[in-house]
């Protein structure tokens, strides 16, 4: 298909007869591959999974991450996510993106620096992507190159307390990393 | 005869299938018929999920490991369920090496075969440089263990940042049925610009099938600390569960069933591990594992004793097309630790 399926669901083939059956099983046939390959299917999922877990990071700054990841074809935008306590920021990049992303991060307990705990951690992702950035800091997805087979990316985070000094940290205990496809509203390329 | 396995995917105008004509339009390259087929073919060769994916903590303000010495030593290790239709791995890893004399190097085994192969670092590798391997696994095993170890060369230290684990693309595509239950086609048998045969059309439909059931993702592939054997990054002695991680999932379209496997030990009389799954509030169904401890008593790389899995208890449910979490628990026995060393998740073959 030119457009991804969204809203499908995979379904056995419906017996026709007649003319026009060839030419509406294809539609069928054609609908479902194009919703495996596009990620509402398990091309999406081939992306999906936490890339960080363990005993979080506690009273650092400007720490980084990175992973080089496999993204499926007809990738546009990887939203993050980032199950998290605490005040900071987190910063996004991605190999295939001039700009970076920012996430503010405020899921405080009681006293200045918050109460980490993974049980009152709270799942946090990136915003809606956004069409020309054009500057760093925003909070989106971030772009990935579209192209009609699967690449290799990397993506980048930088964890940075809201104050260390001051004891007021931030805590990432797990990172989701999500492929995001265009809208029916837009072609495959 | 040709079966094509294509490295890109090819969008089907509408007006080359549209209702009421059947489908034989040809286009310059390929017939319509034809191109329906080979976006199947390169699902078959390229919806790969990946198995591992992992980023190194040691502690609270080191990003990656260390190879401590110029021997190889077993730094992590995952277990889980190999593909049927792949053969091969693609191993990506994140690294640095500080010397500006010798090369160091990461080695991968497979536990079953005893295969390996070595990703060499080269003098001067800067943070984080990713390097690819390749290593063959035996896809008939139930469950199989890729440990990773690391040296480093005689000066310098090696750094290994993140690993992701993935099958290898089919390159060439097989005639017959698959394992998985895939059959390849032919551009002799549909590229006559003629409608598609019944038969034709049904296999295609079995063929997506086949891809959508049995190519399913991972919801976690972690492992740490196997060169640390009283301590880790998940250890807990209280007596009572505490949380340890949180990993969220999205299950998919028949997707109900969760399988796991992990390395793990106690040093006490009591460590035990907690696999429960959520979605929304409820928790769908549980798990307990009761680790060994036979580990002091000498159990050698790549501690096979320490692995845990499924098919020794019991796959947790889970509701299809939903997200959700696991959450990991560990207790000890209020002296002694309960440790974890690596975790894997993944769904089992959808319905």
């Amino acid at each position: 298909m030119q457009y991804p399926p969204m809203g499908y669901e995979p379904q056995t083939m419906t017996v026709r007869n007649g003319q026009t059956a060839a030419s509406l099983h294809a539609i069928e046939i054609d609908a479902y591959t194009t919703w495996l390959a596009c990620g509402w299917g398990l091309g999406g999922c081939q992306a999906y999974g936490p890339a960080l877990i363990g005993a979080p990071f506690v009273g650092t700054s400007g720490v980084e991450f990175e992973i080089s990841v496999n993204v499926p074809e007809w990738t546009q935008h990887v939203h993050m996510g980032f199950l998290c306590s605490g005040l900071g920021t987190i910063t996004c990049e991605a190999s295939s993106d001039t700009y970076n992303a920012v996430l503010d991060i405020a899921i405080a307990g009681t006293g200045t620096s918050g109460t980490h705990s993974i049980d009152n951690a709270q799942m946090v992702w990136l915003a809606e992507p956004i069409g020309s950035p054009g500057v760093n800091g925003l909070n989106r997805a971030l772009d990935i190159t579209y192209q009609d087979s699967s690449n290799r990316r990397t993506f980048k985070f930088t964890i940075t307390d809201a104050d260390t000094g001051a004891g007021i940290t931030l805590e990432v205990y797990s990172v989701v990393i999500l492929p995001r496809w265009p809208d029916e509203s837009a072609a495959l390329p | 005869m040709s079966r094509p396995a294509p490295s890109t995917i090819t969008p089907m105008p509408v007006d080359r299938i549209a209702t009421n004509r059947a489908i034989q339009i040809g286009q310059a390259s390929a017939p319509a018929e034809e191109v329906l087929m080979e976006n199947i073919q390169y699902l078959h060769c390229n919806m790969r999920p990946p198995i591992v994916r992992t980023i190194f903590r040691p502690d609270t303000t080191t990003p990656y490991l260390v190879a401590g010495t110029t021997s190889h030593v077993i730094h992590a290790g995952w277990a889980r369920a190999p593909f049927a239709d792949f053969t091969q791995w693609d191993i990506s890893v994140l690294v640095q090496n500080t010397s500006s004399v010798h090369s160091a190097e990461v080695r991968w085994t497979i536990q079953s075969s005893g295969v390996t192969a070595v990703t060499p670092v080269p003098k001067d590798t800067a943070a984080w440089t990713e390097k690819a391997t390749t290593i063959t696994f035996d896809p008939t095993e139930t469950i199989d263990t890729i440990t990773m170890e690391i040296k480093n060369g005689a000066s310098g230290a090696l750094r290994v940042h993140s690993v992701e684990i993935r099958p290898t693309a089919i390159g060439t595509v097989a005639a017959g049925k698959s394992t998985g239950g895939y059959v390849a086609l032919d551009t002799d048998e549909i590229g006559a610009d003629e409608p598609l045969t019944t038969y034709i059309r049904q296999r295609m439909a079995d063929n997506l099938e086949a891809l959508r059931k049995t190519r399913v993702q991972t919801i976690v592939g972690w492992s740490e600390g196997f060169t640390r054997a009283t301590t880790s990054q998940f250890s807990e002695i209280s007596s009572s569960y505490v949380t340890q991680a949180i990993i969220p999932f999205q299950s998919g379209y028949g997707q109900t069933s969760i399988r796991w496997a992990l390395h793990g030990r106690r040093l006490g009389s009591i460590g035990t591990v907690k696999l429960e799954v959520y979605q929304g509030d409820t928790m769908q169904d549980s798990e307990e594992i009761s680790l060994q401890t036979t580990w002091a008593s000498g159990d050698s790389p790549p501690y096979s004793a320490a692995l845990h899995d499924y098919t020794g208890g019991a796959a947790v449910a889970c509701i299809a097309n939903k997200p959700g979490h696991i959450k990991v628990s560990l207790k000890g026995d209020g002296s002694a630790a309960a440790l974890m060393f690596s975790l894997c998740c993944w769904f089992a073959d959808g319905s």
